[in-house]
């Protein structure tokens, strides 16, 4: 009973697909239609990991410029009198006597890239030490200034409204849904889930393990034809048990009741999770290595950047869950794999010094782990063949609104792995400032007070879709912007 | 009613009496034809059960109560008010609101604004349609709405009582008029003569027939000098006791066809007697009454007599003279004998099944008590009932615990979010006020604040403010919106939420600018959302687009409005607003306006523009902002969609929500934002109530709902009283959601969730509690009720098993599957279980087997008999059926 509902809409959806083209169309186009590309004959493994950050995360102050310039204009708009958001300078000795918690965590942590970007200089935040030393190992790159865009934007063709925009900007959830579906809420289907949609025959009978949530639902990992599977970062969860109430046969029946086919669509849907739910828990339920090989809970815990104090980090309880499925592939035999994890708390609104650095020293610590849990997984070193990357809402507000920041756009991200050519910043990185019509200052790189994203989402998701195994006309399908950007740059080069 | 209406007719005949009172201070006879019969007694009952119950009419016959108003009533009357054949009601609902009539079709028809001292009612021109008789009082005097059409003078003077009686038995009604010790009482015979019946005035007067001729009679009680006495037919006098009463009334309760006998209430000291003249004086009670009418209430021409025994004994009735039933535990303010409009059968259910869906939409789950109750009150009455349910407060709860824990800890402890949760629950499984927590529920899932946050913190004592957001919403659920969004948005918890409480004007020289968090959200989520909507929640659109309803500009305009606030307090200092100095009752206080910290620049949003304030005025922005929200045409349908979506359906029509909005934008009187106009139309629309339910009408049950519904259904009872539930938030083990405790301002589902590929999402419907549905949810749900059905609930931990739901019917059943299933199926199902899933709970249960009882395995039986309930209930749980809400 293997996820015939899946098959039968896949059988179904291609039927349509042919039909659509009308009988006139050659028969060579149909089989190419059928076929679906070169990443259907790869037999290596490859996966990716969304680390979505819930709630916009402030990239200014996690990639931050340290240049003379650009630092000066981020003191003048960051450090203030009281509760300053702005981060210390790079070099300032962590201070744990200090009241504030920037002064605490001391100066951020330079990060020279391999490719200069002139006059600039460049650091992270300073809770976040593990992914400095990613960085500095080659393992991890930021790609400056991403966002949803739909054509390259100037500034003067924004607020001239010359080229069409991303719609409902600044609106959390339909900025997720952009991210990760290039559509705003009620989309129904995400680009790794459209990825999954071209990939999954090469999962064999475990389809529904191509588009997997550790997390919650998200729209990312939905496709046309792939459904996303949930599971628990303990690992798949069983309903009931034989002899439960004296019934010998207990599950049989819990099993025909919640996955009986019935017409009305909300039983339908729900018998289907049912049952996706049951059968994919009956595979796993031998397969997926036990989690005191991935680190057990120990190594899921992270220390508090100002007081040391350790608890666990639920970011790398997700990507522990993630490594055992990783891990898990060569058994299961499948092949390509789309993985979502996330973390909220990122909405920076007020009291953003204790709250970001908490958030991201989980980040950190969870990425760090994760690159050295694949590095060493019982089934060998597939760190070359995962990629992790990050995304969020939005950044946010250059500016401070005292203790906090507002919503933005353009935000800087975070790319991970083996495959990774890492220790690198891709793009331009923006400059700091915000415009002043008093001063005539005027920053080119900012709208509305936040960056004017240079990269869109879709070139960076395109760059990740590419190593995963999409071809050009693939690329082209799932990522519905990506035409309208310069060829070269449709491949920002951050992955071998 | 409407006011309007009332107003308008109210200044058309003041004038008209003005004029004519004048012309008719003296005795001055009218000429008209002869008149008819007075009319019988009705057969319903009037009992306004006081300001906080309302006003109710109750049929007995059919034993239907109706929920008729929340204004007191001075007087009610049966009369043909419409002139169809069909009795209807006069009320007169004292000064104010002046004299309606319920008219048997169930619309309400304003008599007069004024209120009146005493009305009858008589067919005095013989025209065969009755007549009203009103004293309006100093300076009106007596009036006759004749054929209700017209209104004519009887007599300048203000007059004590009245009754109305055929004393000649010619067809057409005499009234008798006691005008006070200054002129007797008189007699307006056959509507032409004036007749003196008697020079002292009376203490009451009753119209009987107790020679049973035809010809009425009058009783009348002169006062203690006197006694009371019989009037037999206009022509002699008798004396009938040396008493003075208390009242009387005069009934036909043998079936004689005659009012031949009399009951007369002699207050303490005897008790009430009845007379007539065959059988003499008997004693119906010893007790006096607080109010006694004659009606049918059992419809079989034979008066019975309702008496209203004051407290402790409420309302009863004597019927046919024999037995003593009661109409009502409570006392009443007043109580008449009236005519009752024919119900309406659509607000009725025609069976348990059709009460039950009903309640899964308006509780949180079906209990018998509602079902009856609704089945006697129909929904508009049921939820009009609900709207007086005395409140219960979340607050108290937290108090209550707070106080326990910190003597229990030494002071170390106190109470935190545990406690909003527990008392959320036990409103929501044990309370009475199910409706206003079930709405408010469904504000909280609109106006979201959440415990996962740090700025208000499960574990932390500032969750006293939660349980106080929690009242708030039970205060506002009934109320205005108006009043409810300026109450969220100076709650001090959504102002940590949203972090608004300490936003600070903008700061030119360091180039901060005050927070827009809530200013936006308050937009997005609250009010009016992203898009300009159609009345019937459409988007509108402009060159094939949706058009947004702000942008960036109007975001940083309405962030200025909001700066300046911060927690409550007995000053304004620093220390204050920077919350170093904390007053006890801050956590749940409204916010406060701190001028200090407000922007006194121009604000501009939505087309609105604050204009520089010389002096910061945080109050005078706010009520601005917030007017500029609460009259945006979207606020009707994007908040009328989400609570048709919260209680009855994820896709309403169109039609259906436009029906709600417009009821958001007038109630009726002209009011925009009253909940409970919009209430009524989200419960009572024909799509709630007769819906095509096809393959995609309903909406998934929310676990919360799920689990509520099921300890309900049986109910399950606390052993601590305390409801001890705790957090169910974990999809894993638990149910993926907890009151008051979502993951983010966006609620733990979108209202315009569509699920990919799922056979609704391929429809284009929206669902949004697919949204926390998943491969675990859906386990981790299954599993803890599994657990709840072995362990009671919470299922673990030192309170493992604090709430146990009554099984004690089911296992009576548990040998006889079928009955086993179909009970279930009432119970959860609302009677609507599929045939193949009866086959399979059947085919389940059956695999337990349920012992031969012998002398020595009783145990054993009982085992297996618990069992079979268990499992059973276990399939019903966990089967989509019960999950989608239909």
């Amino acid at each position: 009973m293997n996820d015939i509902n899946s098959s039968r809409r896949e059988f179904l959806r291609r039927a349509t697909a042919l039909s659509a083209m009308g009988a006139g169309a050659p028969m060579a186009l149909n089989l190419a239609c059928l076929s679906s590309a070169a990443a259907q004959t790869a037999t290596d493994y490859k996966a990716i990991v969304c680390v979505f950050l819930d709630g916009g995360n402030d990239a200014v102050n996690t990639v931050l410029a340290t240049d003379s310039p650009s630092w000066t204009r981020y003191s003048a708009l960051r450090r203030q009198i009281s509760s300053s958001i702005g981060l210390m300078p790079p070099g300032t000795a962590r201070n744990p006597g200090a009241p504030g918690t920037n002064q605490k965590l001391g100066g951020v942590l330079p990060i020279p890239p391999l490719t200069a970007q002139t006059g600039r200089s460049f650091a992270l935040h300073p809770a976040m030490t593990e992914m400095r030393d990613l960085f500095l190992a080659r393992r991890l790159a930021v790609v400056a200034n991403v966002g949803p865009l739909i054509q390259p934007t100037t500034k003067t063709q924004f607020y001239s409204r010359s080229v069409p925009l991303p719609p409902r900007l600044q609106s959390h959830n339909d900025q997720q849904s952009i991210w990760q579906s290039f559509s705003p809420e009620g989309s129904s289907a995400g680009w790794g889930g459209r990825m999954g949609d071209i990939t999954a025959g090469l999962n064999g009978s475990h389809r529904i393990l191509t588009c997997i949530s550790a997390s919650r639902s998200a729209v990312f990992l939905a496709g046309r034809d792939t459904l996303p599977y949930q599971i628990d970062t303990d690992g798949a969860i069983q309903i009931g048990w034989d002899w439960l109430f004296g019934a010998p046969t207990a599950t049989q029946f819990i099993e025909q009741v919640t996955t009986a086919n019935r017409s009305h669509f909300l039983e339908r849907d729900q018998a289907s999770v049912f049952a996706r739910s049951i059968n994919t828990e009956r595979d796993l339920r031998n397969a997926l290595p036990d989690k005191d090989l991935v680190g057990g809970t120990t190594a899921v815990q992270y220390a508090h950047p100002v007081t040391g104090a350790l608890s666990t980090n639920r970011l790398a309880e997700q990507l522990q869950m993630v490594a055992r499925m990783v891990s898990a592939q060569l058994a299961l035999g499948v092949r390509r794999q789309v993985f979502f994890v996330s973390i909220g708390g990122w909405d920076f609104h007020s009291g953003q010094n204790d709250s970001q650095a908490n958030q991201l020293a989980r980040v950190s610590h969870a990425m760090s782990y994760f690159d050295q849990t694949l590095k060493t997984l019982p089934t060998g070193d597939l760190s070359a063949s995962v990629t992790t990357f990050t995304a969020s809402d939005f950044g946010r507000t250059i500016h401070s609104n005292g203790d906090g920041t507002d919503h933005g756009w353009g935000a800087h991200h975070f790319v991970m792995g083996g495959a990774v050519k890492g220790g690198d910043i891709y793009g331009e990185f923006p400059v700091i400032g915000v415009s002043d019509k008093k001063t005539g200052y005027d920053n080119p790189d900012e709208v509305d007070r936040a960056f004017l994203p240079k990269i869109s989402v879709d070139q960076y998701a395109a760059t990740i879709a590419r190593w995963f195994g999409l071809s050009d006309p693939e690329l082209l399908s799932v990522f519905p912007n990506l035409k309208n950007f310069a060829v070269p740059a449709q491949n920002l080069g951050f992955m071998l | 009613m409407r006011r309007s209406l009332l107003s308008v007719l109210r200044g058309f005949l003041w004038a008209a009496l003005a004029l004519s009172t004048a012309a008719s201070t003296s005795f001055a006879a009218q000429t008209s034809p002869p008149s008819a019969s007075v009319s019988p007694n009705g057969r319903d009952l009037l009992l306004d059960l006081g300001p906080k119950h309302g006003l109710w009419g109750y049929a007995s016959a059919k034993n239907i109560w109706t929920y008729l108003h929340n204004l007191p009533v001075k007087s009610a009357i049966r009369a043909d008010v419409n002139r169809n054949g069909l009795a209807d009601t006069v009320i007169d609902f004292g000064a104010g609101m002046g004299i309606w009539a319920l008219l048997d079709n169930g619309t309400w028809q304003p008599i007069h604004g004024t209120s009146a001292k005493w009305i009858i009612v008589a067919d005095m021109d013989g025209s065969g349609r009755d007549d009203l008789i009103v004293d309006f009082g100093d300076p009106y005097g007596i009036w006759i709405y004749r054929d209700f059409t017209t209104w004519v003078p009887l007599h300048g003077t203000t007059s004590k009582s009245a009754v109305a009686a055929d004393l000649d038995h010619n067809g057409r009604t005499d009234i008798v008029i006691d005008f006070g010790d200054a002129y007797g009482i008189w007699v307006y015979l056959n509507n032409s003569t004036w007749q003196n019946l008697h020079s002292v005035s009376a203490r009451w007067m009753v119209r009987a027939d107790l020679d049973k001729n035809r010809q009425d009679d009058l009783v009348i009680d002169f006062g203690p000098t006197y006694g009371i006495w019989i009037r037999y037919n206009n022509t002699s006098w008798a004396p009938l006791h040396g008493t003075s009463a208390k009242s009387a009334v005069a009934a036909d309760v043998s079936r004689s066809g005659f009012r031949d006998t009399v009951f007369i209430d002699f207050d303490t000291a005897y008790g009430i007697w009845g007379y007539n003249k065959t059988g003499g004086w008997s004693q119906l009670h010893g007790l006096s009454a607080k109010g006694m009418v004659a009606a049918d209430t059992d419809a079989n021409q034979q008066d019975d007599i309702v008496i209203d025994f004051g407290p402790p004994y409420g309302v009863w009735r004597r019927a046919n003279n024999s037995s003593w039933i009661q109409v009502y535990g409570m006392t009443t303010t007043s109580l008449a004998a009236v005519a009752l409009p024919n119900r309406n059968p659509g607000e009725f259910p025609s069976t348990p099944g059709e009460a039950s869906r009903f309640l899964t939409q308006a509780t949180f789950g079906p209990v018998d008590a509602d079902l009856s109750r609704v089945s006697q009150l129909g929904y508009r009455s049921w939820i009009e009932e609900q709207f007086l349910r005395p409140r219960v407060y979340h607050g108290t709860y937290w108090d209550t615990e707070n106080a326990i824990i910190k003597a229990a800890s030494g002071g170390d402890r106190t109470a935190f979010g545990d406690q909003v949760t527990n008392s959320f629950w036990k409103q929501a499984i044990a309370g009475n006020d199910q409706l206003r927590q079930r709405v408010a529920f469904a504000l909280s899932q609109i106006f979201v604040i959440s415990m996962v946050d740090g700025s208000i913190d499960y574990w932390d004592k500032r969750t006293r403010g939660v349980a106080g957001y929690l009242d708030m919403l039970d205060d506002n659920a009934f109320g205005n919106y108006r009043t409810l969004l300026e109450s969220v948005a100076l709650h001090p918890m959504m102002g940590r939420y949203l972090s608004h409480l300490g936003n600070e004007k903008e700061d030119p020289d360091s180039g901060r600018l005050p927070d827009e968090n809530f200013a936006r959200e308050v937009m997005q989520l609250f009010s009016i959302g992203l898009v300009q909507l159609n009345l019937d929640g459409s988007p509108k659109l402009s060159a094939g687009q949706p058009i947004p309803t702000y942008g960036p500009d109007d975001v940083a305009g309405l962030a200025k409005a909001f700066t300046g606030w911060s927690w409550y307090g007995p000053d304004t200092s620093e220390g204050r607003w920077y919350g170093w100095i904390e007053a006890p009752d801050r956590n749940y206080r409204p916010m406060q306006a701190y001028p200090a910290y407000h922007s006194t620049s121009e604000k501009s949003f939505l087309g609105t523009t604050i204009a520089a304030q010389s002096a910061a005025d945080p109050k005078a922005s706010l009520k601005i902002a917030l007017d500029t929200l609460f009259y945006h045409p979207n606020v009707g349908p994007f908040i009328g969609k989400q609570l048709i979506q919260r209680l009855v359906t994820s896709n309403p029509s169109p039609s259906y929500v436009e029906r709600v909005a417009s009821a958001f934008n007038n109630n009726g009187a002209g009011n925009r934002g009253d909940m409970k106009a919009v209430i009524r139309a989200v419960l009572l629309d024909p799509e709630a109530r007769k819906p095509d339910i096809g393959s995609t009408y309903g909406k998934l049950r929310e676990p919360i709902l799920r689990l509520s519904a099921f300890l309900r259904a049986f109910n399950a009872r606390s052993t601590s009283g305390k409801y001890l539930v705790g957090r169910t938030d974990d999809p894993s083990y638990s149910l993926a959601q907890s009151p008051l405790f979502s993951p983010s301002v966006f609620n733990f589902y979108r209202p315009g969730f569509v699920p990919p590929n799922t056979d609704s999402g391929d429809a284009g419907l929206t669902v949004p509690e697919m949204q926390i549905t998943n491969e675990v949810s859906v386990a981790g749900y299954a599993n803890y009720m599994m657990f709840a059905l072995i362990n009671g609930v919470p299922l673990w931990g030192s309170n493992k098993g604090d709430i146990k739901p009554d099984f004690t019917e089911l296992l009576s059943l548990a040998v006889t599957p079928a009955s086993l299933i179909e009970r279930i199926n009432a119970k959860l199902f609302s009677g609507a279980m599929s045939d193949s899933l009866k086959t399979s709970i059947s085919d389940g249960v059956g695999t337990i087997n349920v012992p031969t009882p012998t002398a020595t395995n009783k145990a054993k039986v009982d085992e297996a008999k618990l069992n079979r309930v268990r499992f059973a209930l276990l399939l019903a749980l966990a089967s989509p059926e019960f999950i989608a809400q239909k």
